[in-house]
């Protein structure tokens, strides 16, 4: 049987997935409760308009999916803010705006080729240059999530206490929207933006089944995507199924796990409580 | 005494329509205050105001002598409505909610050390929670969610507490749980309480100031008219005695003015109120907190 | 000259499939996507047969070969637009009710056949121009199936050539029953017979210059014989040879010259590669010494550069002419010079 790690594609592969998996495992945690869970999808489909911007305009499309991402992303911010309750319709809006543009910019761009290859990542498929950008963005994004966690878990539980409180909401969040817009149109690119979309959503809420924690919660999050992704990677690798398809199943087999096990438990528990009460 | 709290002149609305219009008051160090009014009359909003959330549209708020905006909430504790139901979905322990408010001792982008853990354990042992500090928060009742709520703010040391509605979905056991904690923290630490609140026929006893918050007179209008009313019910540390003084009440307040506490009989916020105003003087159901106030508004002297 | 319309509203559609969110958002704005192709033709794009077209023979072309086949035979007597717009991968291409129009207007339709065109018996069904004649050019080319590069004996059947194409989760090495590749043109001397079937068509449809399209037939002929003749010479060194191409369209090329393709990605172009289907190649092109991957203008070329970099090997671009970019049209590259250009990168690919 070939070992996995004799081939460079896949050494990459795992390196590249795994540290994404960490990042957006730990952004997921912070969109999730924010309720945001579907922020990942959204700046997907809009840096298509940035991509096709690019192309158009004759700037690097990366440059232009970072930017458009990053302007999704603050848009999204200041629409959940006026919405209140209905703050999901603001990702809802963001993406539809995003993918009505991509769709009337892409009738522009002469080469499809041209527009393909930036719209789409493969997980097998990563280049030198990737590497070197996730590893980068991977360091900033969890030298970030570390020495800003206990601002990031006060404004996730309670933003108007942590405002009052004096943290700099409106910083904080503001680095998160950037972090956030900037990985998902660098990672999307790279790996393809349904395991990014995914593993924004999927671990976070599997880790909320089962975790006793806050702390625990997120590093369930980081287990369960960091698992899926080596997981689907041996899975493809030997049995030939589609990566990107295969890490995000398994991300999703772990929820259902999680789910049954948090099922049992909670119920042992709410039948002493109710006891109690 | 110092002036803790300062509402000058101060009105406010989100549009041009103003919801508090001329509010003027003053709660002073170690007064237990507490807000009561219909609803939709502006008290969640005055609370906002309060704490820096919404700026006045015209006046001033001081809070220890220095505007309310520049503060940037420090040394208040704000304990808001249904705290505890909106934290049930975070997943996260007692010990960890309780730590978040020690941002402003720890500093941005810092992590807690040992003194920073000893206080939150001392906030949970406050309202009688250490046990429970590795317990998911969701899984505590009402009224346990409510004293978590409660320690958070208390870990941050505030000299004033502002709470909103405390008693609401909470259990009869955790809100004389609660009440008792906050007199404690009233009387041992001198910590100065603005509640916003319904239920006064629970929290009366533990008050020493009453402040109507009302639309006045002209309700029908649709330009609501509020106004404070300082309503010391109890001869003040001071020794200035204040009436008890509704202008929410059908009868109108100046009619009746000089009638003391019976004009307002009738008057649903004012009237528990009152009655335990009565009661004072005989017997004292809730350990006697009033009696703890004077002695120590004397110690304070 | 025609005007050809270079954008079109399926075109953000087109490869969509790659990824399951990205195809379902698009999909799900196709009024907007219309919106793109309305704003295309605000743009200069202008499809349809233009003035310049009276008095000839109107003729629509699928595919970038047919438009080139076409051209050649017809000359000056012939108006031809081509259908999927330049530099389009046509495998995901679908037509739209525009293109309905100009096949009502036409006297001609040219198409591949043998399952290029998934969507030509709809279209073909549904257009009610009677006079419209219509050309499937591969009608006399002994076709393969998909991953066949030995000789078999196959029956040609029309029925069966339809279903060709049809998407497929496994790998495309793999046999399946009743499956074409359509990437007839690939060899000269399919080719040869795909500009015959044509000839026949226009002079059935326009008797009058019937000896000016049997001129240039000939013509033809003889540089797809000289194409032949140059790609023997070449080929006949590297016999046996393997190469590694971006999708299996080479089939007949190889079958012709005694190669073997191993595609990236299977006979369509647009399957995301699995890390298995990864590792055979790589250990393929390292068991057979392989010194080249070829990707294709159109498609993608990440997954080439990544095997290519495992590997050490070159890269390097190989047509499959199923579509020219426009740049590529206007620069006047046509059918013979990118068949030359192929030979030359297959030449340089083994040295």
């Amino acid at each position: 049987m070939p070992s996995i790690l004799q081939y460079a594609y896949m050494q990459r592969a795992l390196l590249v997935g795994c540290l994404l998996a960490v990042i957006v495992a730990c952004l997921g945690t912070v969109m999730v409760h924010k309720r945001l869970s579907l922020i990942g999808d959204a700046l997907s489909h809009s840096s298509l308009s940035g991509v096709a911007l690019g192309l158009l305009l004759g700037f690097n499309p990366i440059v232009g999916a970072v930017a458009i991402c990053i302007v999704s992303a603050f848009a999204i911010e200041a629409i959940r803010k006026k919405l209140g309750n209905h703050s999901e319709m603001a990702v809802a809006i963001v993406m539809s705006t995003g993918i009505g543009l991509a769709g009337v910019l892409s009738g522009f761009v002469k080469s499809a080729a041209d527009f393909n290859s930036f719209l789409f990542g493969s997980i097998v498929a990563i280049s030198g240059f990737e590497t070197r950008l996730v590893v980068i963005l991977a360091v900033i994004v969890l030298l970030a999530f570390i020495l800003l966690y206990k601002e990031l878990f006060y404004i996730s539980f309670d933003e108007q206490a942590a405002a009052i409180s004096g943290v700099p909401v409106g910083a904080v969040n503001a680095i998160f929207t950037i972090l956030t817009a900037v990985t998902v149109s660098i990672a999307a690119r790279t790996v393809g933006a349904l395991i990014i979309s995914s593993l924004m959503v999927v671990p976070v809420a599997a880790a909320m089944s089962i975790a006793r924690s806050y702390r625990t919660t997120i590093l369930w999050a980081v287990f369960v995507s960091i698992t899926s992704t080596i997981g689907g990677l041996v899975l493809s690798f030997y049995l030939g199924l589609k990566p990107g398809g295969t890490i995000v199943l398994l991300s999703v087999a772990f929820f259902l796990v999680f789910r049954t096990i948090g099922f049992f438990r909670s119920g042992a528990k709410s039948t002493v409580s109710s006891k109690e009460v | 005494m110092t002036k803790v709290i300062e509402v000058e002149d101060m009105s406010f609305g989100y549009t041009r329509e103003m919801i508090l219009e001329h509010v003027n008051f003053t709660v002073e160090k170690g007064d237990f205050a507490v807000v009561i009014g219909d609803n939709g009359v502006g008290k969640s909003t005055m609370v906002k105001l309060l704490l820096g959330v919404n700026r006045p549209t015209s006046g001033s708020i001081r809070i220890s002598g220095k505007e309310v905006q520049s503060i940037k909430g420090s040394g208040i504790g704000y304990l808001p409505q249904n705290g505890g139901n909106r934290a049930a979905a975070f997943p996260a322990t007692c010990e960890e909610i309780v730590m978040s408010s020690q941002y402003k001792n720890i500093g941005f982008a810092r992590f807690p050390k040992k003194s920073h853990k000893e206080k939150v354990e001392e906030a949970l042992k406050l309202v009688g929670m250490e046990d429970k500090r590795k317990a998911l928060i969701g899984e505590l009742s009402g009224g346990q969610q409510q004293r978590i709520m409660l320690a958070r703010v208390l870990a941050a040391d505030p000299e004033v507490l502002i709470l909103d509605e405390p008693t609401v979905g909470v259990d009869a056991e955790s809100v004389d749980r609660l009440l008792h904690i906050l007199h404690h923290l009233n009387i041992e630490k001198q910590v100065t309480i603005l509640m916003v609140t319904h239920d006064i026929e629970k929290v009366g006893p533990y008050a020493n100031r009453v402040l109507c918050l009302s639309e006045g007179a002209c309700r029908e209008e649709l330009l609501p008219q509020a106004q404070i009313v300082h309503a010391h019910a109890h001869e003040h540390a001071h020794g200035t005695a204040e009436h008890v003084h509704c202008a929410n009440c059908d009868h109108g307040p100046d009619k009746q003015h000089g009638h003391d506490a019976e004009h307002c009989a009738e008057c649903s916020h004012c009237e528990q109120y009152h009655e335990h105003d009565h009661d004072q003087t005989h017997a004292h159901k809730h350990d006697q907190p009033r009696q703890h106030r004077e002695n120590d508004g004397k110690e304070a002297m | 000259m025609m005007s050809f319309l270079k954008k079109n509203d399926t075109r953000n559609r087109e490869k969509g499939n790659r990824s399951g969110p990205f195809r379902r958002g698009l999909a799900g704005t196709a009024a907007l996507a219309i919106l793109a192709g309305g704003l295309s033709t605000l743009a200069g794009c202008r499809r349809g047969f233009g003035k310049d077209a009276q008095g000839k023979v109107k003729v629509v072309a699928t595919i970038y070969p047919m438009y080139d086949f076409v051209k050649r035979i017809g000359g000056d007597y012939v108006a031809v637009n081509m259908m999927v717009p330049a530099g389009t991968e046509p495998h995901a291409w679908e037509p739209s009710s525009r293109d309905m129009l100009m096949l009502e207007e036409a006297d001609l339709f040219v198409y591949n056949g043998a399952g290029m065109e998934m969507w030509a018996d709809d279209l073909l069904e549904s257009v009610q121009n009677k006079d419209l004649i219509v050309v499937e050019a591969s009608r006399n080319v002994e076709l393969l199936k998909v991953g066949e590069t030995h000789d078999e004996d196959h029956e040609h059947d029309e029925d069966d050539a339809h279903e060709d194409e049809a998407h497929d989760e496994n790998h495309a090495h793999e046999h399946h029953h009743g499956e074409y590749d359509p990437h007839v043109w690939l060899s000269p001397k399919n080719a040869e017979k795909e500009l015959e079937t044509i000839a026949e068509a226009l002079i059935k449809a326009d008797p009058d210059h019937a000896d000016t399209y049997r001129k240039n037939l000939e013509e033809a002929k003889n540089a797809c014989q000289d194409l032949d003749r140059a790609y023997t010479e070449e080929l006949e060194k590297h016999e046996n040879q393997y190469i590694v191409v971006a999708h299996e369209a080479y089939g007949y090329l190889c079958h012709e010259y005694g190669l073997t393709q191993i595609g990236i990605e299977g006979v369509s172009a647009d399957q995301e590669p699995d890390a298995a289907r990864m590792r055979e190649i790589i250990d393929m092109v390292e068991k057979y010494g392989i010194k080249c991957i070829f990707f294709e203008e159109l498609v993608d070329p990440k997954v080439a550069k990544t095997i290519a970099e495992e590997t050490g090997c070159r890269t390097m671009a190989l047509s499959p002419l199923d579509g020219l970019t426009q740049e590529d049209i206007d620069a006047g590259r046509d059918y013979f010079s990118v068949m030359k250009d192929n030979l030359e990168a297959l030449k340089a690919s083994f040295e």
